[in-house]
């Protein structure tokens, strides 16, 4: 193996690199003996130049550098420095305008991964020489790539017709956006349609609903009774199969909304798991937030609930039956408790909780005011201390004619089918993970595909109205202007490929087609638009045909023959 | 100069959350041997049992997989496949007499910087025991 780098490295004539070596100020100056690691440097076979700078980073040290890669006529050059990650970025940019491709720069981090994090400065300057020699074997080898633009197709998917697929339907029709809106149910509203009066709009739920549907009636193409049947394609440019009742037609799309929301678990399922066992024999009724509200919904609250006289509402969350969605079910459950106290005054109303999430605390004055009872249990577990007290055996004894339990929410089944289809990961309970979240934000935007809603994480409908409302600016943005993707796509050396259909088998993006080449031999060749650059056409290939475009696998290896020696 | 270096270990890096792992180690001036060598990938489920090979002929005594977190990787199967090539792999370096355990996986979060210096340690600690490969272990 190392014998066909170094025939390849011998085969042209090296380009001529630069090594710019960053002081940091006298952060690296002092942790590093740098004037080992320029002199290392300059005696590396290609190296024309190596110097050691005070602020390469900075904006007079961009310009010298600029002027020095004229100056001295250099093709390729390793910047030793910060992690890639920081300034690293700015100076390749800059160098970037001097109309030297990108991948004939190269970051060499001897700060994060070599100063920082060893305190022995003779140690730590032979690992930096070693990083700065791998950086230049592969900035040596490195082939000039251009980045891919595309334009993608002004049209918007939203996926659910509940009250964060109405909101951002709204948004991005709006802003002036083609919106498509799928509904898997008869009508649009979804979990609108089974609430009373959601906080803190002050209107019921299904006036909400009415005016959202109205908002997007006629401008957003709804179609109920559909769902997504299969994804193709890249950002921007996706090909979704629909299916209404069966029949599929194909759209094209260049950016989906994902607004599924989540399904309440019955009270008949609650009550058959272990916590809540058997606990219809000693309380009265035990039902949810959501039957409350769909009991309650359109009458006046004062006798709503008959001759019951006293009800206890549990406003936590219970992590063995829920995703985190304190914040809603707090909410919720303060919310029904002061309208019920404040419409029937001689009602006995208990309210049980664990913690209550600060912004809450008007709500909480509010239900306190009105005359609800707070209990905080001392054992972590609500529902235990619900179950005991009920019996009668535990340190509080509750006894209710009615138990108001939170409305936990969960993924349907059918979402994990929609999550495979669109590939959005899920987290331990189904729920859609929005990847990246603490890297940016908008990194969804990157594929063109947002989650919103209650299919992210149980949402109040303020939470998911908000949410559907950045999702569509963001949206919008995505689908006007260019796509300008870095060229990391799979690469099939047509000269190595032997057509074993290994890697065609193997792609989960269906980016890899087999074509009729010369004498009949069927050769694997990618598709730009539907590769996402995995790698794993390269981890299959026996005849090791594959590789990323602007890093070889021959760049590799000759970074391993250095730092592996 | 291969004497001075007790543990050459290779670490193969994922460019999401992995290589942030180890920025943050460096933000933080987190500790670990310096024997430790980043190559960063753009996802970790590029790595080929021909790169990993390749490092150990390169001269590397243990090679170090960091990949995402399952859930977490951005191309939705890369960590996966990582995992099922790294325990591929164990088995052909085990058979190549350089042994399994100097090949290890672990995954990271982007704000593990503390653990991805506690993990590099506590591994270049377990190849520094094991020493060199045995080149007369290795069948020809």
């Amino acid at each position: 193996m190392s014998k066909e780098t170094s025939t390849f490295a011998l085969s042209r004539a090296l380009p001529r690199i630069g090594v710019i070596i960053c002081q940091c100020g006298t952060e690296l100056s002092s942790a590093l003996d740098l004037s080992k690691v320029e002199e290392h440097a300059r005696a590396l076979s290609g190296v024309v130049y190596a110097k050691t700078e005070a602020y390469p980073c900075s904006r007079p040290g961009i310009a010298a550098l600029k002027n020095l890669l004229k100056e001295k006529g250099l093709e390729r050059v390793v910047i030793a420095g910060c992690t890639p990650r920081l300034h690293g970025r700015f100076v390749a940019k800059a160098l970037e305008e001097t109309a030297l491709n990108r991948w004939y720069i190269e970051v060499a981090n001897i700060r994060e991964h070599c100063s920082r994090v060893h305190r022995n400065k003779a140690e730590a300057t032979e690992k930096a020489k070693e990083l700065v020699a791998a950086s230049v074997k592969k900035v040596a080898l490195a082939e000039a790539c251009e980045p891919i633009k595309s334009k993608p197709r002004n049209a918007v998917l939203v996926v659910g017709g509940g009250a964060s697929g109405l909101a951002a339907s709204g948004t991005l029709a709006d802003l002036g956006n083609d919106v498509t809106l799928v509904e898997k149910e008869d009508v649009l509203g979804g979990m609108l349609l089974k609430l009373d009066k959601p906080y803190p709009f002050g209107k019921s739920a299904k006036e909400i609903a009415k005016e959202r549907i109205s908002r997007i009636d006629g401008r957003v193409r709804i179609f109920t009774r559909t769902e997504v049947y299969s994804l193709k394609g890249a950002p921007g440019q996706y090909l979704v199969q629909l299916s209404t009742d069966g029949k599929l037609k194909e759209q094209e799309f260049g950016a989906i909304v994902v607004a599924v929301g989540a399904e309440c678990i019955s009270v008949e399922e609650l009550l058959r798991t272990p916590l809540l066992k058997g606990i219809s024999e000693f309380a009265g009724r035990v039902i949810t937030q959501l039957e409350l509200e769909a009991e309650t919904a359109g009458k006046p609250a004062r006798g709503v609930l008959g001759n019951m006289r006293s009800v206890l509402f549990v406003g936590a969350s219970v992590p063995e039956l829920s995703h985190s969605g304190a914040r809603l079910f707090s909410l919720v459950a303060l919310k029904n408790a002061a309208i019920l106290k404040e419409g029937n005054p001689d009602l006995q109303a208990w309210f049980l909780f664990d913690d209550l999430p600060s912004d809450l605390e008007r709500e909480f004055r509010r239900a306190r005011n009105a005359g609800v009872q707070f209990v905080r249990p001392d054992d972590p577990s609500v529902l235990r201390f619900v179950r005991e007290g009920l019996r009668g055996c535990g340190d509080l004894e509750i006894n209710v004619d009615l138990v108001v339990l939170p409305s936990f929410l969960r993924m349907p089944s059918s979402a994990r089918k929609l999550a495979e289809v669109l590939r959005i990961p899920v987290d331990a309970r189904g729920f859609f993970i929005q990847p990246h979240i603490k890297l940016w934000r908008n990194d969804f935007a990157e594929r063109g595909i947002f989650v919103i809603g209650s299919c992210h994480s149980p949402a109040t409908l303020l939470e998911a109205s908000e949410h559907a409302t950045a999702a569509a600016s963001l949206t919008t943005r995505f689908v006007t202007s260019e796509i300008v993707r870095a060229p990391l796509l799979s690469n099939i050396d047509r000269k190595v490929c032997r057509g074993c259909r290994r890697c065609f088998e193997a792609c989960q993006w269906d980016a890899i087609e087999m074509i009729k080449r010369e004498s009949d031999i069927e050769l694997a060749v990618v598709d730009e638009v539907l590769c996402t650059g995995c790698g794993v056409c390269s981890t299959v290939c026996i005849n090791g045909a594959p590789s990323l475009a602007p890093v070889s696998q021959k760049q590799i290896r000759a970074m391993l023959e250095v730092v592996g020696a | 100069m291969a004497d001075k270096r007790r543990s050459n270990v290779v670490i193969f890096t994922c460019s999401w959350y992995p290589a942030i792992a180890a920025d943050n180690a460096g933000v933080t001036n987190q500790q670990y041997p310096s024997d430790a060598r980043i190559i960063t990938l753009a996802c970790a489920g590029r790595l080929t049992p021909a790169l990993i090979l390749d490092a150990f002929g390169a001269g590397a005594r243990g090679v170090l997989v960091a990949a995402c977190k399952t859930e977490l990787c951005h191309y939705v199967n890369g960590s996966l496949t990582c995992k099922e090539i790294v325990e591929e792999t164990k088995d052909l370096v085990e058979l190549l007499g350089i042994g399994a355990k100097r090949l290890h996986l672990e995954t990271f979060d982007s704000e593990d910087g503390q653990r991805f210096a506690e993990v590099v340690s506590e591994f270049c600690g377990k190849i520094e025991k094991l020493g060199m490969v045995d080149v007369d272990a290795v069948p020809k």
